[in-house]
């Protein structure tokens, strides 16, 4: 049942991508995300296919692990594609046959959408299998830190992360002992239209937010009785630090845009 | 009639990094009437095969029959299911509705019994376990103290009426009297219910106390199913899988290796109690 | 002076403030010594865990003080120091871990106090070393044991380098294993100097402690030594506690006229019978 759910996507390693700082991961990411919004014509995808190919080398991942992140959004990438092949009127006409009016340009236009898509959606996952999720968290309370000068609570949003992350995983079994005990007590989850069904979800849903709210509350004396006090004088054990690999990446990135860019 | 499983195997997460297997070729049978008292580590399989009685979970190869229905048929495994209450651990976790009444009648009314009849069940089962209707049917269930919500969660499967009674560890968590008193429920609903009981626990104590029967899991598999005395003629075995034994146990080896005589198979606190009496010129 | 001082404190349950339904307790007063091992026993709801919550000031008595080293609880700027001095390890291992790493959990107290990354990484290897869990400091608290999670939640504690360490019935949820594994470590961070409060439900983890202290309905019933609150097995049971399996038959044999002995467990007592019938080729 929902125990067998792996939960993280995180794909242990010691690959030169995984010891990148997250920091840098996530800005790589995003600078990375920019230039394929830069990007406007279909054959500039080549390239940066072929760096998203090595860096997936670098990283030591399997390459189905990245095309298995793509399988969740098939029919989006499907519905994308048949959309823009009809939708799009200018061009030279290739198919013109009853109501389907195809043209070639049409076809140019939902290629790139999808290359887009997949090259966007292919980074990230990069991102996500070489990073665990606290480390994640961690840099981005780190990246966020300036908002702290206008009062945005950036620790408090990362600690409700971490935190989240570590009980998903104890919701989850929770949630699976009261399914079980509810079904030996006869309840039926599986039968009967939309209304029923939300109906039969009472037994579990009750009971899930007593603990839930019963865990939160021993947690909030755990926490307090352990000195918590908010993020105001608190140190970290893992001192994140930016090392040479991550120079080495920045230029590297910094080039292939700059590459990019002028070749376009 | 019985429970019976037959080679039955289960691996949790098969696939995946985490793998483990819960249950390795289990062959038992459970007639009607028996105390079967289950005992083994966390992890021993013990709770995997209390939840392979009645259905909700599968077995990855083999079969479990309850009264001849075989439960990997999914219209019939119904049926099978209401012969077999299943109290699991923690069950006042499980409590949801407004009222003590309504959370009782949930399992009955998910039968499909008139309402006379869920009634008249509802209030059997409260009598059963020792809660008075008219002081608890309207209070809310999370009104209730701990032993009184474990009673109440323990009420709503009795008053399915199951021909097999299945707890996993019911008197976890409770202080001395609430255990004591569990117990003693759990004992009167055998003879009122006429039922069988399979009574899964880490306390060698209340095991030996309650069962005809004791089955010893380890790693997934069923190292001994005897009789108490039987298994604790053996109690070598207990301790090489490091269970522990009943204090009584405890004592009697302690005794002997005192030098002092103490018959091979007296164990309770009150064979004991009798042994000493005589041995001291008490009686 | 004890280290910790309670001074008649009492504690009305406020609805409107508290989520959580802490009984309450009345005019109670207690000094905790350097050092001791004191255990607190008492039924469900008697008040032991609001009490606990009450000695590293995670509750404010209504009236009454509580001074932990000569610090009043209820002094603001002095909470981090309390809470530094006494740590609390609470009943649910689940409920108290905060993050997915085992050694960023261990962490946490220490990087809340604001303690450099070089001496955090010393404490928290010491602390793992301490409760034996240094293999699995890269690991995912969900998938160890109770008891393996409990230790990490007792390294979490240690990290702060306390004098005094409560533990609120923290072996309650856990198998025999873990139950053993857990009161091993207390002893032996009790040998080496730490003071332990050690609420709990079970009479045998009782008999190791220095003192006992019997909570009944917000109250302070029974005190003294193990032996001499064992020897009231009648009041105990009156307090919905029990005694220990070997003490009840222990006292049967006096009241039918045995020569009284203190002993507690079964070693100690084989040892007073072995004596008592002239056997001598015991240990």
């Amino acid at each position: 049942m929902l125990k067998d759910i792996t939960l993280g996507r995180y794909f242990p390693g010691d690959s030169v991508v995984h010891r990148l700082d997250p920091r840098t991961k996530i800005l790589l990411t995003i600078a990375y995300m920019i230039i394929i919004f830069v990007v406007d014509e279909l054959w500039l995808f080549a390239p940066i296919a072929a760096f998203m190919y090595l860096a997936v080398l670098a990283a030591q991942i399997p390459i189905r692990y990245i095309l298995h992140s793509l399988r969740p959004l098939r029919w989006i990438l499907l519905l994308m594609f048949v959309l823009n092949i009809f939708m799009v009127k200018e061009g030279k006409p290739l198919v013109d046959w009853w109501i389907i009016y195809i043209t070639d340009e049409a076809i140019l236009r939902a290629l790139f959408i999808i290359a887009r898509l997949v090259l966007l959606i292919a980074g990230t996952s990069l991102m996500t299998l070489t990073t665990t999720p606290i480390a994640l968290t961690d840099a981005i309370e780190s990246l966020m830190k300036p908002l702290k000068l206008v009062k945005f609570p950036v620790h408090e949003l990362a600690m409700m992360m971490t935190i989240a992350l570590r009980f998903i995983p104890t919701l989850l079994d929770e949630t699976d002992r009261i399914m079980k005990a509810q079904l030996a007590r006869g309840a039926d989850f599986e039968t009967g239209g939309l209304i029923k069904r939300a109906k039969s979800m009472i037994p579990i849903l009750i009971p899930l937010f007593i603990s839930a709210f019963k865990r939160a509350d021993e947690l909030a004396y755990a926490m307090d009785s352990r000195c918590y006090h908010g993020g105001i004088g608190r140190t970290r054990m893992k001192v994140m630090k930016y090392s040479s690999i991550d120079i080495y990446a920045a230029l590297t990135m910094v080039i292939f845009c700059a590459g990019i860019l002028l070749i376009r | 009639m019985a429970i019976e499983l037959k080679n039955v195997c289960h691996t949790y997460m098969e696939g995946t990094a985490f793998e483990h297997g819960a249950l390795e070729n289990i062959n038992l049978t459970i007639h009607e009437n028996e105390f079967v008292g289950i005992i083994g580590h966390t992890g021993s399989g013990k709770s995997t095969l209390a939840t392979h009685m009645n259905g909700i979970i599968q077995p990855n190869s083999g079969k479990v029959f309850v009264d001849g229905i075989d439960m990997s048929d999914k219209r019939k495994r119904k049926e099978g299911r209401a012969k077999v209450g299943m109290v699991f651990q923690y069950p006042e976790h499980q409590l949801f509705e407004e009222t003590v009444e309504k959370d009782i009648a949930f399992g009955v009314k998910n039968m499909g019994l008139s309402e006379a009849d869920v009634d008249e069940r509802v209030r059997e089962a409260f009598y059963l376990v020792g809660l008075e209707y008219e002081k608890f049917a309207e209070k809310s269930p999370f009104e209730l103290s701990g032993g009184e919500k474990r009673r109440a969660a323990l009420a709503g499967i009795i008053a399915m009426r199951p021909k097999y009674l299945v707890l996993d560890e019911p008197m976890a968590g409770l202080d001395p009297s609430g255990r004591k008193e569990i117990m003693q429920t759990i004992m009167k609903l055998k003879d009122a219910l006429g039922c069988a009981v399979i009574m899964i626990s880490h306390s060698m104590d209340d095991v030996l106390k309650a069962s005809s029967r004791i089955i010893v899991m380890n790693k997934g598999k069923i190292v001994m199913d005897d009789t108490p005395r039987e298994i604790f003629l053996h109690s070598e075995k207990l301790l090489e899988i490091n269970l522990g034994l009943p204090q009584g146990l405890v004592l009697a080896n302690e005794l002997r290796s005192r030098g002092i005589d103490i018959p091979k198979d007296a164990f309770l606190m009150d064979e004991l109690f009798e042994i000493l009496c005589e041995r001291l010129g008490l009686c | 002076m004890g280290i910790i001082e309670v001074n008649s404190i009492s504690y009305e349950y406020n609805a409107a403030k508290d989520i959580s339904i802490a009984p309450a307790l009345k005019d109670v007063s207690l000094s905790i010594e350097q050092g001791e091992f004191l255990c607190i026993v008492g039924h469900n709801g008697s008040g032991k865990s609001t009490l606990a919550k009450h000695l590293n000031g995670l509750l404010q008595p209504t009236s009454g003080n509580v001074l932990v080293k000569g610090m009043d609880t209820k002094d603001e700027q002095r909470s981090l120091e309390i809470k530094k001095t006494v740590g609390i390890c609470f009943q649910n291992p689940d409920n108290q871990i905060v993050t997915t790493i085992v050694e960023d959990d261990v962490a946490f107290a220490p990087e809340n106090l604001g303690i450099e990354p070089k001496e955090i990484r010393l404490r928290v290897n010491m602390a793992l070393k301490a409760v034996g869990m240094e293999s699995y400091a890269t690991s995912a608290p969900h998938m160890l044991s109770g008891g393996q999670k409990q230790r990490i939640a007792i390294a979490g504690l240690l990290a702060m380098q306390p004098e005094v360490l409560v533990l609120d019935e923290a072996t309650s949820m856990l198998d025999p294993a873990g139950k053993a594994e857990v009161l091993s470590i207390v002893q032996r961070l009790n040998s080496e100097g730490i003071t332990i409060v050690m609420i709990t439900q079970y009479m045998e983890e009782a008999t190791i402690a220095d003192r006992v202290i019997v909570m009944a309905d917000g109250e302070i019933a029974l005190q003294g030594t193990p032996k001499q609150v064992f020897s009231q097995a009648a009041a105990l049971r009156g307090l919905r506690l029990d005694v220990p399996a070997v003490v009840d038959l222990r006292n049967r044999l006096i009241a039918k006229g045995m020569r009284p002995t203190h002993a507690l467990n079964a070693k100690d007592f084989a040892n007073f019978i072995a004596e008592a019938l002239g056997v001598t080729n015991g240990d």
